[in-house]
């Protein structure tokens, strides 16, 4: 399913696991992956697919970089998360 | 499948969290040995002054077994212990469980021969083993765990160095330690609460003082001497000035900078941490003697990893008792110079994510104005040091049970110790062992040589040369300023 629902603000929220390949970022889930040179390009990318697939409305999308695949083994003892993104995009 | 992140994400999956849980499970078992009688914590090994080899260990209750079954015993515990941390990390188990195997008897074979006499004994205990001459060398056994692990993790074949890195686990070792030192300090504390309370508190003032003086004074070197960009000097400020890798990471996190930055900047903490863990402790033993806890403090200030961080600790704390035990006649409490160190540094763990989410805040909304990204205030939880939790559980359990279940301080102390002894003591030692030998594995002065780094590594030794450690001595100095470890009867 390309959404969920959330249970406070009923609002779809569509998450991606994102990683940066070394040129550009890189969004993806189960069923759509999306790239962008800068968080700002992916950002506008994400939108004009989601606009493709999705009906009008404000939808909530969450990032949560790829640990695993963007940071060497012997760091994540140090500390164990990088970043996890929200941004409300309107499919206007 | 991707998922949105909870409060309780990476409760079981991070090593982070396992610190906590292994850390907080041993300091219950002395707890319930303690209170129950029931022998939980006998088993663990402890390592002494030796001149005849046999009796260079044997169990910590040595009526319960011979000195091999502890040592095999102790040897199973951690390794079924780490190896369940490791089975829900999703690590490969066996592989492990090998390197595992290998760091754990490296530990061990230093610990022996850094605790035979002839190193270790200082003048006054050359009697007690019939020796007339001794190095003096308190904490060998930890240099020595240190050198074995630099040789394997420089020198032998690519092959080997990087199967042992698997079980070599610095950041991991020492949080599971430092749990037990929070028991440590509320064993201690029963005793001396006044004490326990103003280092915690001069421990607290000075990491905010620090945080105020070292971040911007490092951003802004960063920036006008070495030309670097704001992405880079943020991280390179973060990392030098706060608690080194995790600091580079959860700033780059905060500010979305590509995972490249921060990556190459831990690369060079870590080499640095290791060149601080060397040199500091034998320059502050010589020139600072006169002020041990501002010393101890120093050193969370300015060695930017936990692991380096205690390490370093421990080793001042062997010199500068044995300097006091030689030269004043004195014998300091085992630990306090070296809580010291630890906490400092854990202030400023602790304020990480405090510190990530207001640069989050800063980076999104004013530097890069990206318009529908909202920060969330869960940031300052998902970066929070969960090994701090079960420091600050074990602590408050232990000053609870003492003030509450005993008549008075000097009977509570004196019946934690069966259980508690063990535990922060000779396990927390044998944990700190692990460390040694694991930073020196994973510590490569190769990395130096990478390419790019060459400005970075200028920007990074100038910093902490001419702000952290001299800003870091004054600090130390005016928050712990006459505070002596407190004496015991030898």
């Amino acid at each position: 399913m390309m959404y969920t629902v959330n249970k406070k603000d009923f609002m779809r929220t569509v998450s991606f696991d994102i990683h940066h390949n070394g040129k550009e970022w890189v969004a993806h889930n189960d069923e759509i992956t999306v790239t962008g040179e800068t968080l700002d390009e992916l950002d506008e990318n994400i939108k004009l697919k989601l606009k493709k697939i999705l009906s009008e409305g404000r939808v909530k999308v969450t990032m949560e970089l790829d640990y695993r695949r963007n940071v060497p083994h012997w760091i994540w003892q140090y500390h164990p998360y990088y970043f996890y993104r929200t941004i409300f995009l309107d499919l206007d | 499948m991707a998922e949105e992140r909870k409060w309780y994400t990476g409760m079981f999956s991070t090593e982070d969290w396992w610190a906590f849980w292994l850390g907080t499970f041993f300091v219950l078992l002395g707890i319930i040995t303690s209170l129950s009688g029931v022998d939980l914590v006998g088993w663990i090994i402890k390592f002494g002054k030796w001149v005849a080899i046999e009796k260079s260990f044997k169990a910590s209750h040595p009526d319960l077994m011979s000195p091999v079954a502890a040592l095999i015993a102790t040897y199973i515990i951690l390794m079924l212990t780490t190896a369940i941390g490791a089975y829900f990390m999703k690590w490969d188990i066996k592989k492990y469980i090998g390197a595992f195997t290998i760091v754990f008897w490296l530990s061990v074979l230093s610990y022996i021969i850094g605790e035979n006499a002839y190193i270790a004994a200082t003048e006054l205990d050359r009697a007690k083993y019939g020796i007339d001459w001794s190095l003096s060398l308190g904490g060998a056994f930890y240099i020595m765990a240190l050198i074995i692990g630099l040789i394997i993790g420089n020198l032998a074949p690519k092959g080997f160095r990087e199967f042992v890195k698997l079980g070599a686990r610095p950041e991991w070792f020492i949080k599971v330690a430092i749990v037990m030192l929070g028991a440590k300090l509320g064993y201690l504390a029963i005793k001396s609460l006044g004490y326990a309370v103003h280092l915690l508190a001069a421990g607290a003032s000075a990491t905010i003082a620090a945080y105020l003086l070292f971040w911007p004074l490092a951003f802004l070197a960063g920036r006008k001497l070495f030309k670097l960009s704001r992405e880079w000097a943020a991280c390179l400020a973060s990392g030098i000035s706060i608690c080194g890798v995790s600091a580079a990471i959860a700033t780059a996190g905060a500010i979305r900078a590509r995972p490249i930055v921060p990556v190459m900047i831990s690369a060079l903490i870590v080499v640095f941490a290791v060149i601080e863990l060397i040199i500091l402790p034998g320059v502050l033993a010589a020139f600072w003697f006169n002020e041990p806890i501002a010393a101890g403090a120093s050193l969370g200030l300015t060695v930017k990893t936990d692991g380096a961080d205690a390490a370093a600790g421990a080793i001042l704390d062997e010199l500068m008792r044995s300097r006091a035990a030689l030269e004043l006649g004195q014998q300091w409490e085992e630990g306090w110079i070296l809580m010291s160190a630890v906490n400092t540094k854990i202030w400023i763990d602790m304020f990480i994510g405090v510190w990530a989410f207001v640069l989050a805040t800063i980076w999104v909304y004013k530097v890069e104005r990206r318009p529908g990204e909202k920060v969330q205030k869960m940031e300052i939880w998902w970066r929070f040091p969960k090994f701090v939790l079960g420091y600050f559980l074990a602590m408050f359990l232990l000053l609870f049970i003492g003030f509450n279940l005993y008549p008075d301080s000097a009977t509570a102390y004196k019946a934690l110790t069966l259980g508690i002894k063990p535990v922060e003591g000779s396990l927390r030692k044998f944990f700190f062992v692990l460390t040694f030998t694991s930073i020196g594995i994973v510590t490569d002065f190769r990395a130096l040589r990478q390419e790019g780094l060459g400005k970075l590594t200028l920007a990074y030794a100038f910093i902490l040369a001419v702000i952290i450690i001299p800003i870091g001595w004054l600090i130390a100095w005016l928050f712990h300023m006459g505070m002596m470890p407190p004496t015991v009867s030898p």
